[in-house]
């Protein structure tokens, strides 16, 4: 079992950018923004918060604890991690976890900003209205540009 | 379920700048075991209206996964407005050669070598994908204002274009009208010419706008840098998000370094975004490359591309055009005034270095190769003869100048002569005087200095 250690902790919480890919229903796969990342004491466990209007498809498979992938990017450095594993559960968040997201999406848009990207145009990206989803980290790959994108990961180290 | 005869709900015609690679778009996949991939795409290309193109760099998973299962879904936005689309992708083939592939892997070749990274992005296949959906993603309503795409350019501004182009006198008018039409057409407010050497080896600055420095004289090898691969292929290479893409690159070598004292810097923005090169090609040949550049995000799109391809294709020829119409101007009998009143003022120690043709001023770096030559052989002239009117032909003629058969270089030389004189110091100028005649105004004494005699001296 993958176990998130301390540095690859605080890079995932250092208002990076998020993406979380699923598979439907019908076998589709989807692809949508996703904010806040928050990985759990046990490192093992991480949150990360979907607009409830874009991920429809995604609450609807939940209860099959479905595979998810969500990758985890730096956006000045490029560094890139992606992990996988099944979804293990889907909430409503408390008003500190929306706190939390705005914080980490305020971050995300500095770290943007850096390399020239529009902040009205980042800002409007998200939407209010988000979900959490909680999901088991079995496997993790460093996903930064390069030779070596798809290399498997072991304990925040390349295996 | 969607067929291939299906309309889209959002047609790919009407979100062009989702296709500029601005903003890095995502892409989920299925592996064989029901697991998804999900990263970031370096370029989606639309092919036509049913399909894009995606480059295939890195993704290994990716790729895998698109061998065992075609379906795939791809997130774009729209920079102008911040709305995003999602694209439901059906894996047709990879192509590994043809047009679109070498456009791709140009692209990806010129970023990788502008940041130091040549050959570790090779371009592995570009993955041609049907879209068999595009949907608007909800969301907050559309940012606009400032970023709003302007108004398309008319037919008839560019026959306005092209009918100045034709009525060019020379090629110091025609380039000005060049880059005027890169203002008025595009938009673009920065720009420069470079035109190739006789051997084809180097390009060399001869014209530009909107800069602090001109940079007239500055060079670069063909093949080197991103100006540089995309004249040597011959291909157009537009970058939207030069931050992002360096950064994508792995930069750790940014091209800001610091010029020799005998190297003129090519003319820079303090931090150019967008960059347009364009090839001038006149049959076939490469006659120069046009360098459009922006510190505006996503400046330059599809279309601009096109335009100036065009613009950059009737230059080229209306340049060869002009070089055999002067061919026969110029031939009238040359004055040798003789030099009526002597410069007063202390005199210009002018160097001149053979090997490298380089000519020094107060040793102050001037110019080198053809148009140091000819600076050295005209003063030589003005010096030993008291001559301060010449002819092209005769520059032409002069076997010591050693100057190819290629007929366009020598005015594009002479240009930039002028021009660097007139940047270096304010004691010597080159003024035209007739179609194919020039003269040399020279306002202080000058000392005449070359190595090649010095250290035939020191023996």
């Amino acid at each position: 079992m993958f176990s998130i250690d301390d540095e690859l902790h605080e890079f995932c919480e250092s208002g990076v950018a998020v993406l979380i890919g699923w598979v439907d229903a019908t076998g589709h796969p989807r692809v949508s923004y996703a904010w806040g990342p928050r990985v759990h004491p046990d490192a093992r466990t991480v949150s990360v918060y979907v607009e409830r209007e874009r991920c429809t498809s995604l609450v609807e498979v939940a209860a099959t604890r479905p595979q998810i992938a969500v990758t985890f990017t730096e956006p000045v450095s490029a560094r890139s991690i992606q992990m996988k594993g099944p979804l293990l559960d889907t909430g409503e968040p408390t008003e500190a976890e929306r706190a939390w997201v705005t914080r980490q999406r305020d971050a995300m848009t500095v770290s943007t900003s850096l390399i020239g990207d529009p902040p009205h145009i980042i800002r409007n990206l998200w939407m209010d209205d988000v979900i959490r989803i909680d999901f088991e980290v079995e496997r993790a790959f460093d996903q930064t540009p390069g030779p070596n994108a798809g290399r498997p990961l072991v304990a925040g180290g390349v295996a | 379920m969607t067929t291939a005869f299906a309309p889209l709900e959002v047609s790919l015609d009407s979100i062009p700048s989702c296709f500029e690679g601005v903003v890095p778009s995502a892409i989920c996949t299925v592996g064989e075991d029901g697991a998804p991939n999900v990263t970031y795409l370096s370029i989606v290309h639309r092919v036509d209206e049913r399909h894009v193109a995606l480059s295939r760099q890195f993704f290994k998973k990716t790729d895998e996964n698109t061998q065992r299962n075609p379906l795939a879904q791809v997130e774009v936005v729209e920079v102008a407005t911040g709305r995003m689309f999602t694209l439901d992708l059906k894996y047709e083939r990879t192509e590994t050669e043809g047009p679109l592939f070498e456009r791709m892997r140009t692209h990806l070749d010129a970023v990788a070598l502008h940041s130091g990274m040549a050959n570790v992005f090779a371009l592995k296949g570009v993955d041609i994908c049907e879209v068999t959906q595009c949907s608007l993603v909800p969301g907050k309503p559309p940012v606009s204002g400032a970023d709003d795409p302007a108004a398309p350019v008319s037919l008839a501004q560019v026959e306005a274009v092209s009918q100045r182009i034709a009525a060019a006198d020379d090629l110091e008018d025609l380039l000005h009208v060049f880059l005027e039409a890169c203002r008025d057409l595009v938009g673009c407010e920065h720009a420069f010419v470079m035109l190739a050497d006789e051997r084809h080896e180097q390009l060399y600055t001869v014209a530009s706008v909107g800069y602090g420095d001109s940079g007239t004289g500055s060079e670069i090898a063909l093949g080197e840098g991103l100006i540089g691969l995309a004249a040597a292929r011959r291909q157009s290479v537009r970058v939207t998000h030069m931050t992002r893409e360096l950064r994508y690159a792995q930069a750790t070598r940014l091209p800001a370094t610091a010029a020799d004292e005998d190297e003129i810097p090519l003319p820079a923005l303090a931090a150019t975004q967008s960059q347009l090169v364009t090839p001038m090609l006149s049959r076939h040949q490469l006659v120069g490359v046009v360098v459009l550049e922006s510190e505006r995000i996503g400046a330059f799109q599809s279309a601009d591309e096109c335009l100036v391809g065009i613009i950059a294709s009737q230059v080229a020829s209306a340049m060869t055009l002009l070089v055999s119409s002067h061919e026969s101007a110029g031939e009238a009998e040359v004055t040798s005034d003789a030099l009526d009143a002597g410069p007063i003022a202390a005199p210009v120690v002018v160097k001149y270095y053979p090997e490298d043709e380089s000519v020094f001023l107060d040793n102050e770096y001037l110019i080198k190769g053809v148009a140091g030559g000819i600076l050295w052989r005209l003063l030589r002239h003005y010096v030993d003869e008291g001559r301060e009117e010449f002819s092209n032909r005769e520059l032409r003629l002069d076997t010591s100048l050693a100057l190819p058969d290629i007929k366009d270089n020598l005015e594009a030389r002479l240009i930039l002569l002028r021009k660097r004189l007139e940047e270096r110091c304010d004691y010597l100028r080159i003024e035209k005087v007739a179609r194919g005649r020039f003269r040399l105004d020279v306002s202080r004494p000058i000392s005449l200095v070359s190595s090649e005699e010095t250290d035939a001296a020191s023996h």
